[in-house]
């Protein structure tokens, strides 16, 4: 990803005219200094004021001394490398995750190891605050305007990401478990005073590469709804709401990269989960009950999402499979309404029966996990299903 | 005795007003010369229009006209207003279809009037509509939208003007009634006119003065036809040629009576036809001249936007670019002249947009054509083994790809 510049031309040099076509064109070297950018954050240090040399084909209007141009992606890279140079990439054998601190510290990046494969990729974006970045998940303080805190910068501590707005403090904490494929947000957010507090994550894939093939799935404890992503003609809003999820968690899956993205919390905490597919991209947002906070009280949440490569999904449950290439091991983690017993696979087109042991997290609730050791590595292999106690 | 009496007419010419980092101007600001171009220019009705979700952009309001010294005059004060506004307040003007890095519907709105009969303005746009698309095709200009770029010449009109211009609902007169954004939209209740909103914004002043000037006398010489209302083959045409203009502009070769016609061969009929003499014009120098080389905004955006290749770049050089003396105008003085293209099966694009369960309703949304026009399409695609179909009693009828 990477933002433009806004640069000022100081000096121009015309290298050559020619026509081509029956249009004339005018090729100028042209001196830039930068002067902003499109995004309105903080620019690495030293970016403003730098000059550079650019060289371009006008046709019709040839910039002139004082102009302001906007420069390519490529000339872009002549001046920055990246656009956020605050960035802290956590990671373990199965992910990479990268948090933009200016960027409302949100998790911008999370890989899949074993496959390399990024499942957000932030684009450019215009919304009626100004361009920001679409892709990834952030935080959000209100169910309506969930974009309010796209762009703010958190500041990194001891104790994690934090962010101030009046009385309003959020902390939030990202890490990742040595043994899953996964990561940890926890919160601790005080309002100094008594009100309601929103609270939710908001999920952004962006449109590219985006088609048919990504589905959001939720086991509702009667039934699984799903949501297969059309992108729409018209930039109308589509929302639609989920909720009752019994396994406290959905499964968003790229059936074209098989790669898949389980987010799970306390099921008794989440009060909606609303899916809306649009233009730019597919946006999901999880958000919790309503909390009633004094000036003392501290209000907890805690998400996890587990990435992985192959997904199974029934009423109850949703369970994940993951490849560890360090230790050429499989681990299937299961987020279930019910209490699963066994877990069959298909490895290379065999059926394989494992015994689930439960794994309790504090704020997420029970996961069960199992771990196959297969005697050669598979390309693929796939969950079959899971019986119950 | 005539159907518009007195002939009047006029244009909503839309506008993007932007912020040096190209995102849209604050709405205070756009308001703010809305409503000073408003005062200031006798008779304008200039003012703001929304972009869904966005904000606004300027609506460049012509005054009631009655002929085309009035036009050329109005249009021009119009513009020096718009950069005399702009640069006292800092802000870019971007006359086009569409941001080019955001790809949103910016139009170009032609009213012709007076007219006063709902079923009597209801039978001319019926015979006008099998027309739009040549309109369309000659006023391709949005061919860089976001990030889709160049395989169409109008992403607004394949995006149908975020549903802002809509296929016309074949009515009868005496039972037609309002619906939203057609085509070719009978504004009898609201003024006193038919509207053409096929258009997209125009990047050349030049281009409005003559376009706004053909759609008009164009429309005065149907109202002197015999009107018929179009038959279903007639229907189904201009739901294809729509099609067919957005993608190749004025390279397209549009089905018409049952036979492939270029459109530019239409369009040099309709110049024939027009009843220019009604509004005063001598004859137009633009449109003829894009006509023969089949050349359009569009072609031209395409063109210079591959001196950069890059949307953001692009936008600020275009913004730059249209400030100069009508650089269209000047451009298509010496324009190569374009192949007519030879066009893709509809069922190609119809399923091209088919993956897994894609829903009947999003399928009704590429084209606006009846389901009953669509499943014959739908049903041939299945008969060749190309999709299949699921019925579903939650979810109707869905559509995956085999």
């Amino acid at each position: 990803m990477i933002q433009r510049l806004i640069a000022e031309v100081d000096d121009i040099q015309k290298l050559r005219e020619f026509n081509n076509g029956g249009v004339n064109i005018c090729e100028v070297k042209l001196k830039v200094r930068i002067i902003d950018s499109i995004l309105k954050t903080k620019l690495p240090r030293g970016t403003k004021g730098k000059t550079g040399i650019i060289v371009r084909k006008c046709i019709h209007h040839v910039p002139r001394l004082g102009d302001h141009i906007v420069l390519t992606e490529d000339e872009t890279r002549k001046f920055i490398k990246a656009d956020v140079t605050t960035r802290r990439v956590l990671q373990n054998r199965f992910v990479r995750v990268e948090i933009l601190e200016p960027l409302g510290a949100r998790i911008g990046s999370l890989a899949y190891k074993p496959r390399g494969m990024d499942i957000f990729a932030p684009r450019l974006d215009l919304q009626k605050a100004g361009w920001l970045y679409y892709g990834g998940i952030l935080d959000t303080l209100s169910f309506d305007d969930v974009t309010s805190l796209w762009n703010k910068e958190y500041k990194y501590t001891a104790k994690g990401y934090e962010y101030k707005k009046g009385k309003l403090k959020l902390l939030k904490h990202i890490s990742t478990p040595r043994e899953l494929p996964a990561v940890y947000v926890d919160y601790s957010i005080t309002v100094g005073y008594k009100r309601k507090l929103d609270f939710g994550h908001h999920i952004m894939l962006p449109r590219h590469g985006l088609g048919q093939h990504n589905i959001v799935f939720m086991p509702l404890g009667d039934r699984v709804e799903h949501l297969r992503y059309q992108r729409p003609l018209s930039p109308w809003i589509r929302l639609y709401d989920y909720s009752g999820l019994k396994a406290g968690g959905f499964i968003h899956v790229d059936e074209q990269r098989s790669i898949c993205l389980l987010c799970c919390a306390a099921a008794d905490k989440i009060e909606v989960v609303r899916i809306n597919p649009h233009q730019q991209g597919l946006t999901v947002t999880l958000m919790f009950k309503r909390n009633e906070l004094t000036p003392t009280t501290v209000a907890k949440y805690r998400v996890l999402y587990l990435v992985g490569e192959s997904f199974y999904v029934d009423k109850y449950t949703v369970a994940i499979i993951a490849r560890n290439l360090v230790d050429k091991k499989f681990i299937s983690i299961v987020r279930s309404g019910k209490t699963p017993s066994y877990l069959y696979l298909s490895v290379h087109g065999m059926d394989i029966k494992l015994k689930l042991s439960q794994k309790t997290l504090p704020g997420i609730g029970t996961l069960y996990v199992a771990e196959h050791k297969p005697m050669l590595m598979p390309t693929e292999v796939q969950i079959k299903g899971v019986t119950y106690a | 005795m005539r159907k518009f009496s007195p002939i009047t007419f006029g244009y909503e010419w839309e506008c993007l007003l932007l912020k040096d980092d190209l995102s849209l101007a604050n709405e205070r600001d756009i308001r703010e010369v809305a409503n000073h171009i408003r005062a200031t220019i006798k008779g304008s009705e200039t003012g703001v229009d929304y972009i869904h979700m966005l904000g606004l952009m300027l609506e460049l309001r012509s005054p009631i006209l009655r002929n085309f010294g009035e036009l050329r005059e109005s249009t021009a004060t119009h513009i020096r207003a718009v950069y005399d506004e702009c640069n006292k307040r800092n802000l870019l003007f971007l006359p086009a279809g569409g941001h080019p890095a955001l790809g949103n519907a910016v139009g170009l709105h032609v009213h012709v009037g007076s007219i006063y009969s709902y079923p009597a303005a209801t039978k001319i746009a019926n015979s006008f509509m099998r027309y739009a698309p040549c309109f369309i095709a000659l006023a391709a200009n949005s061919p860089i939208y976001g990030d889709r770029i160049g395989e169409f010449k109008s992403y607004r009109i394949l995006t149908h003007a975020d549903f802002c211009s809509v296929t016309r609902l074949l009515m009868s007169p005496n039972l037609a009634q309002w619906h939203w954004g057609e085509d070719v939209c009978v504004k009898v209740d609201w003024h006193s006119t038919i509207e053409l909103r096929v258009g997209d914004g125009a990047s050349s002043i030049e281009f409005v003065i003559e376009y706004v000037a053909f759609v008009t006398a164009f429309m005065l010489r149907m109202a002197e036809e015999p009107l018929t209302k179009p038959s279903v083959s007639q229907y189904e045409e201009y739901l294809i040629n729509r099609w067919r203009a957005a993608k190749y502009g004025l390279q397209a070769t549009f089905d018409w009576d049952g036979h492939p016609v270029p459109v530019a061969d239409i369009l040099d009929d309709m110049l024939a036809m027009a009843r220019f003499d009604l509004i005063g014009v001598d004859g137009l120098k633009l449109i003829p001249r894009m006509v023969a080389t089949r050349q359009t905004q569009a072609d031209w955006q395409l063109m210079l936007y591959k001196t950069v290749n890059d949307t953001f770049a692009y936008t600020r050089m275009l913004i730059d670019t249209v400030k100069t003396d009508d650089p269209f105008t000047k451009y298509i003085e010496n324009a190569p002249t374009l192949p007519v293209c030879k066009p893709e099966p509809i069922e190609n694009y119809i399923l091209a947009n088919i993956e897994k369960e894609t829903p009947y309703s999003m399928l009704y949304d590429l084209l606006l054509m009846p389901y009953g026009m669509l499943d014959k399409y739908l049903n041939k695609l299945i008969k060749t083994g190309h999709i299949r179909m699921q019925c579903d009693p939650r979810y109707g009828k869905r559509f995956t790809r085999v």
